[in-house]
């Protein structure tokens, strides 16, 4: 299969999706009710936002439609929780944000029937249902294929902000791995995850799949479990690491700060994207995973040595004026005040774990936040 | 004569148990491996080889002597059922009321038309139509439980069993109030038996679940003595309801109900509460086996089998009053009918009270109502089983949790 042409979008447009834990009330684990829960939507016809399966039955996605600004992508989300919410307590189910489950077990998860998830089991085994992890995806609309090969490997050194900002899986089979963001440990297990090649045009990468479709590794665009993904399709670029955050508001200022973070890439084009960016990626995004904002970020051009926290401040700085320019500097305030008091989702788990004294309680924490605005 | 009484020792008490219960086990294994049925039938089977009916191996007084012990595990599979029902569901969903309403309704009624057929008192077809009307508290949980089976129609299935049970026993205690008037009594003792059985249950759970709740049990670190504490209150709600003469199932059901919404911290229970309380379903199961005697298939004989059809029907329309606006798949529906089937020892429980009671027409009741349940004691588990496999609730393979 040829690699499909790059569909022209709009600029700095945005689309959201989030994957869901579906919780059962009588014991807060997950619950295999993803086609319960679908049957339910099939019967409410106007409902809003798109709402599809996930590779195991107690996962589900929500997706939402092309915004320009975080004001109505922020509604939209707001009223597919709402939504679901209202199916979760007619089917006496629970729903929560949060990067993993605080105490499944892999063993315990299945498969979704349909196809394609047959075929990624039969693959990969059991890290298919260890795939049983919660992120958010963001799109970013993108002019052209080389706007977005360039986008894509610019932010490449703005990754360990988003996982650190959007941490919110730190515990994993009942225990604190001591990570912010446990969920990417699982991503990475994958042979086709990591970053995409260093390549400037649409024509080179063109090439690439062309060889990497050749060896019969792949056979689509989605058999790669990259951090950004280019998705021609839709004309967009797809940030793929960092997790659903306890709420839909918190999900909508991350889109917000991305989005003005783009747009200072594509208007000042501070960064021309080089092979030796990638030098230190995967130390800055385990850094990132691992500690948060208190993590370490390397700069790959002078080798300084500096907090995440120092860097995302010193970003907001920087693009302040785009956020102005998007209606977005509402949310990246919020996102300022987050990072300065050191406040995080994972933390929040983190303090409800011992608050609360179990894993399944602080699952019903997370499912009554989930409701919150 | 009796195989054991020529071995030159004497077989006591505990030999007999332990060679049911290692029967049990190895029987239990034999269903799950080579005929693919739930182990709960190997339990019952068990019981019947060895008990009167087939070797007669075990006396049947051992069910006497292990009465409590059963009895305990009946009430803890009550009490399980209860801690898992949240009412707040029935709020936010009300179709789940109409269909439960339905379901009950239609099966009490189809039941009592079918028995006037037969030559029977009003009495006797209103008693037994109301111990039909109740699916198995027990077998549900023990399925359950063994197939590991999560989903919308397993919440359904636990939901509308602790519903009809509750209006199973209210319709009996009715009935039972109905044959006071028949025999003169007074109009307010009709009434108020009844009455004062529902309110009392109803208050003593309510005291039972409030206890509890107080005790801050929820926070006892140590699950042994978790369970311990569940066993005192089961114990002590069985006993107290016996004592004031209320109903010891309502209590039981409704302590768990009221357990589960007093508080919005978790009572989280393992499956029957552990190994120990694995163990006392076990011995419920293996004893209603023992206490079997096809020779009630024969005394009920076509009132029975009819009754056992009318009910499934009843039920299997029932539940597709809550498929598609109530939220349920209707593939999903049709097996939540045949998931409802079972019926076991709540049904004998009842039986048995009101033939007590009653010795003319108690009779009666037990002959229909026992050669019902033979016959659901085996069909009854395979059907939930079978609706809960189909519907692709239950786990591909089940991962043992008890130990």
């Amino acid at each position: 299969m040829a690699l499909e042409n790059f569909k022209s979008s709009r600029p700095l447009s945005l689309g959201v999706e989030l994957e869901l834990q579906i919780l059962d009330t009588h014991d807060y684990a997950l619950t295999p009710m993803a086609n319960d829960l679908l049957y339910w939507v099939g019967r409410h016809a106007d409902h809003p936002g798109n709402i599809v399966p996930e590779i195991t039955q107690g996962m589900i996605e929500i997706s939402t439609g092309i915004h320009s600004t975080h004001l109505t992508l922020s509604a939209e989300l707001g009223e597919i929780r709402d939504f679901l919410c209202r199916g979760g307590r007619e089917l006496n189910l629970a729903l929560c944000g949060g990067g993993t489950h605080a105490f499944q077990h892999w063993g315990d998860a299945r498969i979704f029937h349909k196809e394609r998830f047959h075929y990624i089991s039969d693959v990969y085994g059991y890290l298919a249902k260890q795939f049983t992890i919660f992120g958010q995806h963001i799109h970013i609309g993108c002019p052209s294929p080389d706007e977005a090969l360039f986008l894509l490997h610019s932010l490449s050194r703005y990754i360990p902000h988003l996982i650190a900002l959007s941490g919110a899986s730190p515990y994993v089979h009942g225990h604190d791995t001591g990570f912010a963001s446990a969920r990417l440990n699982s991503v990475f297990a994958f042979p086709l995850s990591g970053h995409a090649p260093m390549v400037a045009s649409w024509h080179e990468f063109g090439e690439y799949f062309e060889k990497m479709t050749r060896t019969g590794v792949v056979k689509s665009m989605k058999d790669f479990y990259w951090d950004i993904r280019p998705k021609p399709e839709f004309g967009t670029i797809e940030i793929r690491v960092c997790d659903t955050p306890l709420t839909v508001g918190h999900a909508a200022d991350l889109a917000a700060y991305l989005q003005a973070l783009c747009r200072y890439l594509m208007v000042e084009r501070p960064i021309v994207p080089v092979e030796d960016d990638y030098l230190v990626y995967n130390f800055n995004r385990f850094q990132a995973c691992r500690f948060g904002t208190e993590g370490i970020l390397v700069d790959p051009k002078t080798g300084e040595h500096r907090t995440l926290r120092e860097d995302i401040l010193e970003t907001l700085v920087r693009i302040e004026q785009h956020a102005i320019e998007l209606d977005a500097d509402v949310p990246c305030a919020r996102i300022k005040t987050r990072v300065e008091q050191g406040t995080s989702d994972a933390d929040w788990c983190r303090a409800r774990f011992t608050e609360l004294g179990s894993a399944p309680e602080l699952m019903r924490a997370q499912a009554l936040r989930w409701q919150e605005a | 004569m009796n195989a054991l009484s020529s071995l030159p020792f004497e077989i006591d008490a505990f030999a007999r148990v332990a060679l049911l219960l290692i029967v049990a086990i190895a029987s239990a294994e034999a269903c799950e491996r080579w005929l693919r049925l739930p182990r709960l039938i190997g339990y019952v089977l068990a019981g019947l080889l060895l008990g009167p009916a087939v070797l007669a191996w075990v006396p049947p007084s051992i069910t006497g002597d292990l009465r409590p012990l059963m009895l305990l595990g009946l009430g803890l599979l009550l009490f399980e059922l209860g801690s898992r029902v949240d009412l707040r569901w029935l709020r936010h969903n009300p179709l789940l009321i109409v269909s439960s309403l339905v379901e009950s309704g239609l099966t009490f009624g189809a039941i009592y038309l079918f028995l006037g057929w037969f030559d029977l008192a009003t009495v006797t077809r209103m008693a037994v139509a109301a111990i039909a009307v109740s699916t198995s508290p027990a077998v549900v949980m023990r399925i359950v439980a063994e197939n590991n089976a999560r989903g919308q129609m397993t919440e359904r299935l636990m939901l509308m069993t602790a519903l009809n049970s509750l209006y199973a026993i209210l319709l009996l205690k009715i009935s039972v109030g109905m044959a006071h008037l028949d025999r003169n009594a007074g109009l307010l003792q009709a009434i108020a038996h009844p009455a004062y059985i529902a309110f009392g249950s109803f208050l003593l759970a309510a005291a039972l679940a409030y206890g509890m709740h107080l005790a801050r049990f929820s926070h006892l670190k140590r699950e042994s003595e978790r369970f311990t504490l569940v066993i005192a209150v089961v114990l002590l709600g069985t006993t107290l309801a016996d004592r004031l003469g209320l109903s010891v199932p309502m209590a039981l059901l409704c302590g768990g109900m009221i357990l589960r919404s007093l508080s919005q911290r978790l009572h989280l229970f393992p499956e029957h509460f552990g190994a120990a309380g694995a163990l006392l379903v076990i011995v419920l199961f293996t004893l209603t086996g023992v206490a079997l005697d096809p020779r009630h298939v024969v005394a009920g004989g076509l009132m029975s089998i009819g009754l056992l059809l009318i009910r499934g029907l009843a039920k299997y329309c029932g539940a597709f009053v809550s498929a598609g606006y109530g939220g349920l798949a209707p593939s999903k529906a049709a097996w939540l009918g045949v998931a409802l089937l079972p019926m076991s020892s709540l049904a004998v429980l009842q039986a048995h009270e009101v033939a007590g009671l009653y010795a003319d027409f108690g009779d009666e009741i037990l002959a229909i109502v026992l050669g019902a349940v033979l016959i659901m004691e085996l069909v009854g588990p395979v059907a939930t089983q079978l609706a809960l496999r189909r519907s692709g609730e239950a786990m591909p393979t089940p991962v043992e949790r008890e130990v």
